[in-house]
Order: structure tokens, then C-alpha cells, then sequence
């Protein structure tokens, strides 16, 4: 009878320890999500900051770049779809659809600003100007400190991904409700070639 | 407030030393009422069966009290082990999202100005501030195991709700927390009872397995004769467990509302200004919501918390973890008359403060002595003139004798000139330092411009290692900041780190490992880097090893009294400060005369070339593993050594902070009334 209470005692121990590891797994992914979730917000405020900036651009160059209409507008197009992306991705961050079209939105906005950035090349006056060299200036750094904060987050998002792929918490993260999340790549500019002409 | 720092310290430490005391009183007598509850069931069980059980069973009482112990010490290690986060995970836990510098949300810029000023006010490295998003009442918390990893948590109704000097005052009661080692304190607490808790989930459980069982195989006689025996057991856990649970929230009750009393006082002291935390605490009694948070893991953070919310009913006065509100308010203000005023909804409150989408940070009304909110941008404004208070001059300190007590019982001891000279210091940093300071891609690159060296040789030297590991564009950020953090005063520079904490710590792991790296490599970069640079890197060291959990192999038990690591950073600090061997001399023996060992023959000077950092460094980390009253000898005895040419200048001063900080023991900034400089 006694040896039959010890074992169920021992038993109901390992009980109670499988069911507060099962709430130390829990609670550690909740961290690990809302550690990658706080590291996409610091991406987040640096790229708003650079939507921010190019209407200014748009708006410097527009002066001297009056022929450039067609380059102009694709550089607002891609910046008004860069921000929608944006928006969708700091809702859902991590989310592999946002992340993903807020990838290529970035990398069209890119090229565009690419293109602009070369064309105006054959423009000295612009070039001179303090306005544009200011502008230029704070789109590289910003551009640098996205970078950052993108090494920030992929970091956070893989930290996530790996403690939910590991062998405890693999089995019963999915029926937490924790799939996997998606890091940001930003692919290098599309160049389109130039077109030059000599007429 | 005649109990200064040290004391303070040691009393957290006395009181957690009893509290260690309490648990295992728990802990043991759980375990033995288990063993008798055990024995009394299978006494009941066998009474009609010849033989009786023997009342002292060596089996059953290893099995009852080892698997007690196991169950309290799992859950008190897997709390402990969610909680090794420190505050950043209480925060997170609570919903709360990090405010960054570069926030465009006035009221967040508002709450971290006043963040930012508190912590260069009283020397330790601003704490992660998190808004806890979800949570319209008005409150605040402090968590993490140290200064290092401390976050400050305030709700989203708190910073819509209050006004400037209450925000402040809530800022410094928190402060208070982190100054007093009582967050620590909280997170044990957390720990530990959740381990006893442990002891009645595992009753429920039985409870449930028991009752199930014995409803399943109620046509066996055995099984339900042991779906009973597992009734029994669940239920003498589960009341166990409360009860352990009930009293060990009793004990953290008793303790934390002392707590509550001692940090409002603190914030009275840090601000002088007792409408500030009371006027806080009347909204909190007059806001329909109070001061309850909504987040679920709300029972076991209320001790961190600001306020409970309860209105001083007096029969939870005994498990209450605040002490109520009105005793609290009526301490700050006596002339408080229990009515609490109707909190204005925040749509009002907006319009009334002048605060729109567009109103910038400065525009927020302060105190009438206080300086406005530095704004990104706008150039540097003179300083305020506040009567009865000269600023030291940025550009060098004029010769003050201030003794050596005097700077140890500066330590952790905020003034409300302090508080005004950080909102001043803070405007002095130009544009483009503040810019970097926002986030962690520039608030690392302003460390190494820190670390840069005066000579050009080694200078040349750093910034060819900087650019071989910079990532693109960083390096010429680099120089652009180098030159301007080169022309920084002394005073501004410990600061600065303080203030790039919170950025650099939002660096991932992997970045930070690179970081640390380079910073070594730029210390080493010349085996003569000043103390100076070197003591900035412990700094750094200090406060980002918790937050990225970088185990520091302990330095080890020192010598008795810690006797040769005194004489050596002392003989360190006095050939840094002396221009040959007889200054070097006279402030060594300076250090010795304030009293640090109570010898006859007083031990000698370490000649300069035995004198190496690596001994220092030891040294002072033995030193930072030593009791506070042992620590505050040792304060006092560096500040003799470094002030011993009876002038302080300013990077003497600043040096004598940075060894305190390493020392776990925040010196606030030096600011001089005239009136004492005079007497001097």
C-alpha cells in the first residue's frame, strides 16, 4: 500500500513538472515573439522616416528635373506602395505575405530612387545644391540604419524560429497558435538599364 | 532622509537575508504538515487491518518530503528561469511596447525627456522605457535585478492622464525602486511563491486525476480505494499550498508597503515638489478606472506596481501590496481631504494641455523652475535661471573643495538641482549626437568615438580598426560624430553612455558580441588607453552584460578587508592624477588617512609600473562583489586619493563616477551652489 502511494506521488510530481514546463514553453516563445515584434518596430520607425523624406526629394529635384516626369512619378508611385506595404507589415510583422510584398515594395522604391540618384548626375546645378546634398545624405544614413535594425530584427525572428523548432516546444507550438515567422530581406535594387540616347 | 545609499543597500540585503529565512520556514513546515497528512490517511486507511503504520516511515517520509521540495524548488527555478529576462520580460509579459528616441508620439517623448533627465540626474543608465500599451488606468512599474537591467513601465493612461510634474513624480517613486535594490527583491519574491504555488496546482491536479479515476473504475474496488487516496493527497496539497502561498503573501505584503512609503518619500526628495506624486495618486483615486491592470499576469507584478488601485479598504489592509491610497496622500500632502478629483477624459485633457498631433515636446508646461524639454533640432537655449544655483562651467570645473564624505553620500542621493542641471546638460549634446543617440546603428558608433584616443598616433591607429569592421557608411559616420564628441566637456561624456544604454541595448545578440569586440579591440588598440577610457568601458561592460546576459566569470574571494585591492586601485587612481612620484605619493597616503584600514604601519605606494590595469580591473570587480558598507570605505578612500590636490576638476570628478558605477553605486553629477563653493 505505502510503496503504492510513493509511486503515485512521484508520479503526480512528474505531472506537475511536465505541466509547469509546458507553461515555461509557452511563456518563453510569448517573449521570443514579442522580442522580434519590438525589433520590427525599430525598422519600422526608420522606414517612415525615409517615406517621409522622399516627397521633400521629389519636390528639390522637381525644379531641375523637369523633363524627368516619367522618373518622378515612378519614384511616388513606388514610395506610396512601399508605405502601404509598410503599414500592412508593422500590423502583422513577421507575417511571411507581408513581409514579403513589403520586401519587393522596397526594392522597387530602391531602383526608382537608383535612377533617380543617376540621372540627376548629369545635372550640376543639382548636384550643388545644399538642399539635395542634405537630402541625399539623410536617405544613405537612413538607408544605413535600416540596415541595422533589419540584422536587428532577422536576428530576433531566427532566435524565434529557432526556439520554436527545437525539440520540446516543436511539438506543441503549433497548437499554441505560434507558426513560424518570416524575416525581412531586402533584395538589392532592380536596375533597370539606362536609357541613354545620343540625338 | 538622514539614511544614506549604503545603508539603504544594506538593508535590502538584510531584508532579503530574513525573507531567505521565512521560505524555508515555509518551505520545511509544508513539507511536515504533508508528512503528517500523509501519515494521518494511511493511518485511517489501515486502522482496520491488523498492523498499524509506525508514525516515523524513513520511506514515506523521504518520498512526501522530497517530492514537497521537488515540486517548490522546479517551480521556484522555472519562475526564476522565465524571469532571468529581468524586466524587460516582466514588460513584455505586461503587453508593453518599447519607447524608442526617435518617437514621433509627443507624450512618449514627454515620458522619456523626464526619463532620461532622472536617470543622468542620479548617475545610472536610463532603464528601458516600455508604455504598456492596452492599459487605459493610470500606472507604473519598475522591474529587473539591477540598475543594468532595469526597465521603468508606465500604462498608456498614466501619460495621458497626468500632467508633466506628476509624471515626474511617479517617474522618481520608480526610481526609487531601482535606487533602493527593491526590484530585485520583488523578483525573488515572484519566484519563490510561485514555487509554493506549485504544491497547489499539483493538488488540483490530484484532485482531478482522483476524482476522475474513482468515477471511471468505481466497479473495481482497488481503483477507487486509490482515486480516493489521490482525493485526499490533492486536497491536503491544495490547502497546504494556499496557505503557504497565503502567508508568503503576507510576508511580501508587509514588506513592499514599507517599500511604497520609502519610494514616495524618495520621489518627494528627488523633485521637491510633493504635488507631483500626490496629485498622481489623486487621479489614480479619482479615476473611475483606478488603477487596475487588465493584463491576466496582474497577481504577480503587483508588487512592482505604482499603486494597487485599492481605496484603503481596511480588510485587505494585511495582504494589500500598497499601502492605501489615502495614508499615501495625505503623507505628501496633510492637507488632503479624502475627495478625489473627476479625472478629465483624455480627449479634454489633450485640448487643455495644448497637446495636438503638432505641439512639440517643449510645448508640455513644467514646473516654473524646471527647464522645458530639450526638442531635436532647435538649437542650444542658455541655462535656466534658476536662484541660489550656478551651473558648473561645461568648459572646465573651477577648484571646489568637496570632501570626500561628501561624494560618498552623493551616491545614490538625487537633488532636485540635479534633476535640473540633466534637462540642461541634455539640451548641450548638438543635433546630429542626439540623432545618434536614438538608435543603436549611431549609439554605437558615439561609443567608439568616446573610446577614441586624445594622441593622433593612436587615434590613427583605432580608426583604421573601426573602418575595417564598419558596415557600409558607418565609418564615415564615424568621423562626423568623432569630431564633435571630441570637443564634448568631460562632464558630458559619462552621460552620454548613460544615455546610449537603452539604444545599444535593442542590439541583437549577434550584434552586440561584434560591438563588445570592437570595443575591446579599441581599448587595446595601445596598452597605455587612460583610465579614463578604460573606466567608460566597464561602464558599458557593466550595464549591458545583464541585458544580453553575459556571464562574468566571478573575479573571486580578494584578500582579507580587500586590503590589497584597495591599495591597488588606489595606487592606480594616484598615479593617474599626479604629475610626478611625490604628488603620486601624497595622494596615495591622502587615501589612506580617510580611514580604510585601521592599521599602524600604513601600507606602501605601488610603484607605476606594477601598477597594471588588469590588477585595477580585478580589483575593482572584487570590489563590486563587497558588502556596501565595505564599498562605501572604499568610495570614500578614491575620492580622498582622485580630490587630494584639493582642486576637483571636472574629469577627476567624472572619473571618481565612473569607478562608483562600476561599483554598482550611481553617483549623481556634481552641481555647485555658490554659497557651498564659497564656505569651502
Amino acid at each position: 500500500m505505502q510503496s503504492v502511494l510513493v509511486a503515485f506521488l512521484s508520479l503526480v510530481g512528474g505531472l506537475v513538472v511536465v505541466a509547469v514546463w509546458l507553461i515555461a514553453i509557452y511563456n518563453g516563445l510569448v517573449t521570443f515573439r514579442n522580442r522580434y515584434k519590438n525589433a520590427y518596430a525599430q525598422i519600422d520607425v526608420q522606414l517612415n522616416r525615409r517615406y517621409d523624406l522622399i516627397p521633400n526629394l521629389v519636390e528639390c529635384v522637381k525644379g531641375y528635373m523637369s523633363h524627368e516626369r516619367e522618373t518622378l512619378d515612378a519614384v511616388i508611385q513606388a514610395r506610396n506602395s512601399a508605405v502601404t506595404a509598410g503599414q500592412s507589415a508593422a500590423a502583422k510583422p513577421g507575417d511571411p505575405e507581408a513581409m514579403k510584398s513589403l520586401s519587393q515594395a522596397e526594392a522597387q522604391m530602391n531602383g526608382a530612387l537608383g535612377r533617380l540618384f543617376a540621372l540627376s548626375e548629369a545635372y550640376p546645378e543639382l548636384k550643388a545644391n545644399t538642399n539635395m546634398l542634405a537630402l541625399q545624405e539623410e536617405l544613405t544614413s537612413t538607408e544605413n540604419k535600416v540596415g541595422y535594425a533589419r540584422q536587428a530584427y532577422n536576428d530576433a525572428v531566427t532566435a524565434f524560429n529557432n526556439s520554436r523548432e527545437v525539440f520540446p516546444a516543436v511539438l506543441v507550438a503549433p497548437s499554441f497558435g505560434f507558426g513560424p515567422a518570416s524575416l525581412l530581406e531586402i533584395e538589392a535594387p532592380v536596375r533597370e538599364p539606362l536609357k541613354v540616347s545620343f540625338k | 532622509m538622514a539614511i544614506d545609499f549604503f545603508q539603504q543597500q544594506d538593508r535590502a540585503r538584510h531584508k532579503t537575508g530574513l525573507l531567505v529565512l521565512y521560505f524555508a520556514i515555509a518551505v520545511v513546515s509544508i513539507a511536515a504538515a504533508s508528512y503528517l497528512a500523509v501519515f494521518g490517511i494511511l493511518w485511517f486507511a489501515t486502522k482496520d487491518t491488523p498492523e498499524s503504520p509506525p508514525f516515523f516511515n524513513p520511506v514515506l517520509m523521504v518520498a512526501v518530503v522530497g517530492t514537497v521540495g521537488v515540486i517548490i524548488g522546479v517551480g521556484s527555478l522555472i519562475k526564476a528561469f522565465e524571469l532571468r529576462g529581468g524586466g524587460k520580460a516582466v514588460a513584455l509579459a505586461l503587453g508593453g511596447k518599447e519607447v524608442v528616441r526617435d518617437t514621433t508620439n509627443p507624450r512618449e517623448r514627454q515620458l522619456l525627456n523626464i526619463v532620461e533627465e532622472m536617470s543622468i540626474a542620479s548617475g545610472i543608465p536610463v532603464p528601458v522605457v516600455f508604455v504598456l500599451q492596452h492599459e487605459s488606468c493610470i500606472n507604473a512599474l519598475a522591474a529587473g535585478h539591477s540598475s543594468g537591467d532595469a526597465v521603468v513601465a508606465v500604462s498608456r493612461g498614466a501619460i495621458e492622464r497626468l500632467n508633466r510634474s506628476e509624471l515626474q513624480g511617479v517617474v522618481a517613486h520608480e526610481f526609487s525602486h531601482i535606487l533602493n535594490g527593491d526590484m530585485r527583491l520583488n523578483l525573488r519574491l515572484i519566484s519563490w511563491i510561485f514555487g509554493i504555488m506549485s504544491v497547489a496546482v499539483c493538488g488540483r491536479l490530484l484532485l482531478r486525476i482522483g476524482t476522475d479515476s474513482s468515477g471511471d473504475s468505481s466497479s473495481e474496488e482497488k481503483g477507487g480505494n486509490v482515486g480516493l487516496y489521490f482525493v485526499a493527497v490533492g486536497i491536503v496539497f491544495l490547502l497546504l499550498g494556499w496557505l503557504g502561498v497565503f502567508f508568503g503573501r503576507l510576508i511580501q505584503a508587509a514588506i513592499a508597503r514599507q517599500r511604497e512609503y520609502l519610494a514616495d518619500a524618495s520621489a518627494l526628495q528627488f523633485t521637491r515638489d510633493p504635488y507631483g506624486i500626490s496629485g498622481a495618486l489623486k487621479k489614480i483615486g479619482g479615476f473611475a478606472e483606478h488603477s487596475r491592470l487588465k493584463s491576466a499576469r496582474l497577481e504577480e507584478s503587483s508588487h512592482m506596481l505604482f499603486s494597487d488601485g485599492f481605496l484603503g479598504h481596511r480588510f485587505i489592509g494585511l495582504l494589500a501590496s500598497h499601502p492605501p491610497l489615502d495614508e499615501r496622500i495625505r503623507r505628501m500632502d496633510p492637507s488632503f481631504d479624502g475627495r478625489y478629483p473627476e479625472v478629465p477624459m483624455v480627449a479634454e485633457m489633450a485640448m487643455g494641455d495644448g497637446f495636438g498631433p503638432t505641439a512639440s515636446p517643449s510645448a508640455v508646461p513644467s514646473k516654473a523652475h524646471s527647464a522645458t524639454s530639450p526638442t531635436p533640432g532647435v538649437s542650444i537655449p542658455g541655462m535656466p535661471n534658476i536662484p541660489g544655483v550656478t551651473w558648473p562651467a561645461l568648459e572646465a570645473l573651477p577648484a571646489i573643495g568637496i570632501g570626500p564624505e561628501r561624494a560618498a553620500t552623493h551616491v545614490g542621493n538625487v537633488t532636485p538641482d540635479a534633476v535640473d542641471y540633466a534637462s540642461v546638460l541634455q539640451d548641450k549634446f548638438p543635433p546630429n549626437v542626439r540623432e545618434a543617440l536614438a538608435e543603436p546603428f549611431g549609439a554605437r558608433l558615439l561609443v567608439y568615438c568616446l573610446l577614441l584616443d586624445a594622441r593622433p598616433d593612436v587615434r590613427l591607429l583605432q580608426l583604421e580598426l573601426i573602418r575595417q569592421h564598419a558596415a557600409p557608411g558607418e565609418f564615415e559616420q564615424t568621423q562626423t560624430l568623432a569630431q564633435v564628441v571630441t570637443g564634448l566637456c568631460d562632464e558630458m561624456r559619462l552621460p552620454l553612455i548613460d544615455l546610449a544604454i537603452p539604444a545599444l541595448r535593442r542590439m541583437s545578440p549577434d550584434q552586440h558580441q561584434r560591438f563588445r569586440e570592437q570595443v575591446a579591440a579599441l581599448v587595446d588598440a595601445d596598452n597605455q588607453i587612460g583610465i579614463f577610457e578604460y573606466a567608460l568601458q566597464c561602464v558599458l561592460a557593466r550595464h549591458l552584460d545583464q541585458a544580453f546576459h553575459v556571464v562574468q566569470v566571478p573575479a573571486g574571494p580578494g584578500s582579507p578587508g580587500l586590503e590589497s585591492e584597495m591599495i591597488h586601485v588606489l595606487s592606480t587612481l594616484a598615479w593617474e592624477g599626479a604629475a610626478d612620484e611625490a604628488g603620486a605619493l601624497q595622494a596615495f597616503s591622502a587615501g589612506m588617512r580617510s580611514g580604510l584600514f585601521a592599521k599602524s604601519d600604513p601600507p606602501r605606494l605601488i610603484p607605476r609600473t606594477d601598477s597594471t590595469l588588469r590588477e585595477f580591473d580585478t580589483s575593482l570587480r572584487r570590489i563590486a562583489e563587497a558588502s556596501p558598507s565595505m564599498k562605501k570605505r572604499g568610495i570614500v578612500a578614491f575620492a580622498a586619493c582622485i580630490l587630494a590636490d584639493c582642486k576637483v576638476a571636472a574629469r577627476e570628478f567624472e572619473l571618481l563616477r565612473a569607478i562608483s558605477a562600476t561599483l554598482d553605486c550611481p553617483m549623481p553629477p556634481l552641481v555647485v551652489h555658490p554659497e557651498a563653493a564659497a564656505h569651502a
